[in-house]
């Protein structure tokens, strides 16, 4: 067994004052180096849950720990986010004047880089996910599984030691959605990065090596592959 | 890429709205270019003035600092001429008279033996011959506004003068003067005996020490008098004051109403990259570093306005300097300063404008900014 990468322990989120209950209650732990993902249906608060994996937003009610340090500890939430953690989202969330190799080097910035060293590790990003010959360009240009490996390169910007997608298929016909998960899949295996990949779609959660099921913001089933 | 291609992008994502920040920021920053420069020009006339005159030290009464203080007996030149390192006293009475069908004109009358003759240069004619004769000197400016040479007659309020000679002068403020002599200016303003202005000259080499040593004495042994510098009578001159004050309020005005366009512009970049900022923070960037982002768009759509306002201000000063109420009397003061100054102003345009949109920017909720679509 590896050792314990993210620890959820009894979190709740809810909105509206209360009023809204997106998660009722998770309890698991994640592994250095797994692929996880988590299955369920729409509205069943698993990109709620995400979110608070990513210290994009703070439980209702429990506690996350990354590395035994619990996230409420941690004072500059934007740096371990920069340091630590890399983003795919269903949207792509690319800035659209920025070139492919710009909207890579966006979260360098965070990291005591030089423009030239930015400048090189963007580009071979870029390279690793096949997009080596539309470095220049910007992302209304591209296809929406290039934008998605785009914004598979800026996850990896900073070395993170957790990447987080959320629906990262959501939004590509199924030859680009099998490309990408292909991706995902080459850079857990080559660097053993701990994945959790958040879907509704069971053919993607097939390429994790775990599958955390959500049903009504609660965790239904746990199983490993 | 650097922080500031994003910076540039990001402006140059909507064109025309930076465009027309930054003409907003540049008529703001023109204002203040044009109006302070005729301001600093007005008190550099006076203070040429003076200098021009070879004047160490300008006596007047204490409550007298408008460019025309209340006439005093001149009386006191005799006791000024007592006074340790004093070489002379020029006596003089100004005013400002509208001559026939031109705009206010100053009309200096000087003690004929003065030394305040020396510096003119006369380009025709003579200075005036003796206190009885109705004759002036003209500045060559205001040769040119009165339409009048060697011979011509002036209309002086009821009295009818005859121009003996035009002059020329390094104090710009002189060039449009009429000068005649004290007796005959006395007479016209129904001053007998008066003076408004004494203008003292040290023996050569006076030290800046001694010439203050001499201005405690006149303070003490005259009261209700005062001594200046050329420099300092500029400064504490009214009209002066009014002139500078009136052109920091206009340009002020000028500069909130630019202030406000830059807000608006980054108030509204903001609200239009809300997601965008979600996005920036997701990924890690600090908040500092977005309010950075949007302060240096302000600063820069700031700074461009500001060297654009800079070249419309300069064109401004020498339009203005043509019109007939300023023309040869006033120079605008045109200085690396002056242009310094009103970039400094426009980058603190740039800070004031953008610091609200950014921090309200950095402050958004980076799971609530992502669902801004």
């Amino acid at each position: 067994m590896s050792a314990v990468l993210i620890e959820v322990r009894d979190v709740q989120r809810s909105f509206d004052e209360g009023r809204v209950q997106a998660l009722r209650g998770a309890d698991f732990t994640i592994g250095e180096g797994e692929f996880a993902a988590v299955v369920g249906p729409s509205g069943c608060g698993k990109s709620t849950l995400l979110q608070l994996l990513g210290a994009l937003d703070e439980p209702s009610e429990g506690e996350i720990f990354f590395r035994g340090k619990s996230l409420l500890e941690i004072r500059d939430l934007c740096r371990f986010r920069a340091q630590t953690i890399g983003f795919v989202f269903q949207s792509f969330h690319l800035l659209p004047t920025l070139t492919a190799l710009e909207n890579v080097q966006i979260p360098m910035f965070e990291m005591a880089w030089s423009g030239a060293e930015r400048r090189r590790r963007a580009t071979e990003l870029l390279k690793s996910v096949g997009l080596g010959e539309r470095l220049h360009h910007v992302p209304p240009k591209m296809s929406g599984g290039e934008r998605q490996r785009v914004a598979i390169a800026r996850s990896l910007a900073n070395e993170p030691q957790l990447l987080l997608a959320d629906e990262p298929t959501g939004n590509l016909d199924s030859a680009n959605a099998k490309r990408v998960m292909e991706h995902l899949q080459s850079i857990h295996q080559q660097r053993g990065m701990t994945m959790v990949v958040v879907t509704h779609d069971w053919n993607i959660a097939n390429f994790a090596d775990r599958v955390i099921r959500m049903l009504d913001g609660r965790v239904i089933s746990d199983t490993r592959t | 890429m650097s922080f500031l291609t994003i910076v540039l992008k990001n402006l140059l994502r909507r064109r025309t709205r930076s465009l027309l920040t930054i003409a907003g920021i540049s008529i703001g920053i023109a204002a203040v270019v044009a109006l302070t420069s005729i301001a600093w020009g007005f008190e550099k006339s006076w203070e040429q003035a003076y200098r021009a005159r070879g004047t160490d030290l300008v006596v007047t009464k204490i409550t007298s600092q408008s460019p025309l203080p209340s006439p005093f007996s001149e009386k006191v030149t005799a006791d000024l001429l007592k006074l340790p390192r004093v070489k002379e006293v020029g006596g003089l009475l100004t005013d400002l008279i509208s001559i026939e069908d031109a705009p206010t004109t100053l009309v200096f009358g000087w003690t004929l033996d003065s030394f305040l003759w020396d510096h003119l240069k006369l380009v025709k004619g003579r200075k005036p011959a003796g206190d009885d004769e109705k004759v002036v000197v003209i500045g060559t400016v205001a040769a040119d506004m009165l339409r009048k040479s060697i011979g011509a007659k002036i209309q002086i309020e009821a009295d009818e003068f005859t121009v003996c000679g035009v002059f020329e002068s390094a104090a710009l403020v002189e060039n449009g003067a009429v000068i005649m002599s004290l007796r005959q200016l006395q007479r016209v303003t129904d001053n007998a005996e008066k003076v408004n202005f004494l203008n003292v000259k040290l023996e050569p080499g006076s030290t800046p020490e001694q010439i203050e040593s001499l201005r405690k004495t006149i303070k003490e042994r005259f009261a209700g008098f005062n001594a200046f510098t050329s420099a300092e009578v500029a400064q504490s001159n009214t009209a002066i004051q009014a002139a500078k004050g009136m052109s920091w309020a206009t340009s002020l005005i000028a500069l909130i109403v630019g202030a406000v366009g830059v807000t608006n512009t980054m108030l509204m970049s903001v609200f239009e990259r809300i997601h965008e900022i979600g996005i920036l923070l997701a990924i890690g960037w600090r908040r500092s570093r977005i309010v950075r982002m949007i302060l240096y768009e302000s600063m820069a759509l700031s700074f461009l306005g500001g060297l654009v306002g800079v070249a419309i201000g300069f064109v401004a000063i020498k339009v203005i300097q043509t019109t007939p109420m300023i023309h040869g009397k006033i120079e605008g003061e045109i200085s690396a300063m002056l242009f310094g100054l009103a970039i400094l102003i426009a980058l603190g345009l740039g800070v004031f404008g953008g610091l609200y949109p950014a921090v309200r920017g950095s402050r958004l909720p980076p799971t609530a900014a992502l669902r801004y679509e």
